[in-house]
């Protein structure tokens, strides 16, 4: 028996429209040309870059990723060609790809940042920026900014004024308060939130009693790091209204599922892409599979669901 | 030099052709252990198999679920009527799940992947200098290609260890030579200790490519450079996605005047040695 359910999989997150909640996170698809082979990565609700900074970066020695239980940790250390080259050499293939193109800025400075937003404002095929407020791996800049509300609002107000594009800041879990940062950061100017970056940790090789990695602490990610995330959008997304996009060990329909019904306007799949490349597509499979056996006419009806079932946690104060 | 039919047919193809990776599953034809906890695993894919060239690698899982979580990189060892050779040590959780595959059962691949060795121009003189498993590209190397003069040193701790059974896979004008630490097969001593004994004995080699442990990699290159013979090494290296997107098998190279770190499993895993800056790898 054929079954010609259709479910509207398109989702709003503030500004951006979507055709479907699945996207790839920042590091994992470089600028799009790596994976065309296994699909049309215009299947993807959209795409977001490895991050750009204003000038070239070499990135950590090696070694830059470690295997860990379910996981990965990793120091990369924003490696990528900059602004200019990517204008140059990468745009022209994102341009391509029609999906939400959005492309991740770092920096040492918030007017680095906002130099880079700058760019990119205008240019055609960036459709959104995102703000990488949070990565573990660099000195200078990066997981500093994401870590006092202060910081963060200041450098978001820096990038909101140098470019007209929707603006999502992604945030760092390794805060006390991933709450009070995004605040600062929707305060600031913010359309939407990427939830989250990797969790600072290390392994260490018993052998030589040093560090396994080359930057010595890295950043956890893969479906160890799952439980982790999914509380982290189910909190925020509990007490700021806020679009979200979801992130951390999600590998299947069930797991982006799982961040749209806590909270999740949209989902990034990450470190998955490196397991298994057909990843986003199979996800995004599974989520019409479950809206057609499920009866959901609009996967955006899920957002936020598993809040509104009476099972309101204990207030945490 | 001729180029066989098992490995490079087709003779020019479209370069993007070439490029095209392929994620798909492929089922063990056969699974034979060659050596002590080496495989030779035949896959049965074509798509892989039309396309692959020697010092290309594949990401192969053979289990589910998310431990171990990453693929592990494993060179092409050779291709025939269709299908992928593997050559698997096991060295660990993944690769003992690789290996434990058996005929009728399936693994995961991604692939080609990689450069490749280059191939060798007319009359071209070959010296491959390979350590442990790392003989596996190689071996694709003298199947696909008959040359004028190639020799392949083939070393290992122990007798055991050493595939014995590669001589019937190689194309014309190649012979073997084995070396082992404790003197049980062949020559005893290291293959570098081979090598060096090589390289002084007969000034006529064009080029020698390296395949092994990377402190066995070092030495090699260094070797090489001290007779002034090119070395091309495929470094074995931890990777994450193995398609470019993730930076994580930086290598450390020379380009131009200035060092920069590039991506074994896109602009690698085969090398010039002289680009590599070496000090910086972790052996």
């Amino acid at each position: 028996m054929s079954d010609k359910f259709e479910a509207d999989l398109s989702v709003e997150l503030g500004p951006l429209k979507l055709k479907n909640p699945v996207l790839v996170s920042s590091g994992t698809f470089g600028y799009g040309e790596e994976y065309g082979d296994f699909y049309d990565p215009s299947r993807l609700g959209g795409m977001v870059t490895k991050s750009i900074t204003l000038e070239e970066r070499e990135g950590n020695p090696p070694p830059r990723m470690v295997e860990t239980p379910c996981g990965t940790l990793n120091s990369i250390g924003l490696q990528n060609v900059g602004v200019e080259r990517f204008l140059r050499e990468k745009l022209p293939v994102l341009r391509g790809i029609e999906t939400v193109r959005i492309v991740s800025i770092a920096g040492s400075t918030p007017d680095e940042y906002a130099e880079v937003a700058r760019r990119l404002d205008g240019a055609a095929g960036v459709d959104a920026i995102e703000v990488n407020a949070s990565c573990p791996n660099v000195r200078r800049g990066g997981i500093s900014f994401g870590s006092s509300p202060g910081q963060l609002s200041a450098l978001t107000a820096a990038v909101r004024s140098a470019a007209r594009l929707p603006l999502i800041v992604k945030l760092s879990p390794n805060v006390t308060s991933v709450e009070e940062i995004g605040r600062a950061a929707v305060d600031a100017g913010a359309d939407a939130l990427s939830l989250l970056n990797t969790f600072r940790g290390m392994a260490i090789d018993v052998e030589t009693r040093r560090p396994l990695l080359g930057g010595v602490t890295g950043g956890l990610s893969g479906p160890a790091i799952k439980p982790l995330a999914l509380w982290h959008v189910y909190q925020l997304t509990l007490n700021l209204d806020v679009p979200v996009i979801g992130m951390g060990g999600i590998s299947t329909g069930t797991d982006a599922l799982e961040f749209i019904l806590a909270g999740a306007n949209a989902v990034a799949v990450g470190t998955a892409n490196f397991v298994q490349p057909l990843t986003p597509v199979n996800v995004i499979r599974d989520i019409e599979d479950y809206c057609r056996s499920h009866r959901v006419s609009a996967i955006s009806s899920l957002v936020g669901a598993a809040r509104r079932t009476g099972a309101e946690p204990l207030p945490e104060r | 030099m001729t180029v066989r039919g098992g490995a490079i047919h087709g003779g020019r193809r479209d370069a993007r052709a070439m490029r095209r990776k392929y994620a798909l599953t492929a089922t063990v034809v056969s699974r034979t252990e060659v050596a002590a906890d080496l495989f030779e695993i035949v896959l049965d894919c074509p798509a892989i198999a039309r396309s692959a060239l020697p010092g290309q690698f594949l990401q192969v899982r053979g289990w589910n679920g998310c431990q171990p979580l990453l693929r592990r990189p494993i060179s092409i060892a050779g291709t025939t009527a269709g299908c992928v050779v593997l050559l698997i040590k096991i060295v660990g959780t993944g690769t003992r799940l690789i290996c434990s595959r058996e005929e009728g059962e399936t693994l995961e691949l991604i692939g080609p992947l990689g450069n490749g060795f280059p191939p060798p121009e007319n009359s071209a003189r070959r010296l491959l200098v390979s350590g442990g498993f790392g003989v596996a590209p190689l071996l694709f190397f003298a199947a696909a290609y008959d040359v004028a003069g190639g020799k392949i040193l083939y070393g290992a701790r122990t007798g055991a260890e050493l595939h014995t059974g590669i001589h019937g896979r190689l194309g014309a004008g190649w012979s073997v030579v084995h070396a082992t630490e404790d003197g049980s097969t062949g020559r005893r001593g290291t293959v570098i200790a081979l090598m060096e004994e090589e390289l002084a004995r007969d000034d006529g080699w064009d080029r020698v490519l390296a395949c092994g442990p990377g402190a066995m990699l070092k030495q090699a290159a260094r070797c090489a450079r001290s007779h002034g013979v090119r070395c091309m090494v495929s470094l074995e290296v931890f990777m994450g996605c193995g398609v470019g997107a993730c930076t994580a098998c930086a290598v450390p190279v020379i380009d131009g005047d200035r060092k920069t770190y590039t991506r074994a499993c896109h602009d690698g895993p085969v090398f010039d040695a002289e680009k590599i800056v070496w000090e910086e790898l972790p052996f």
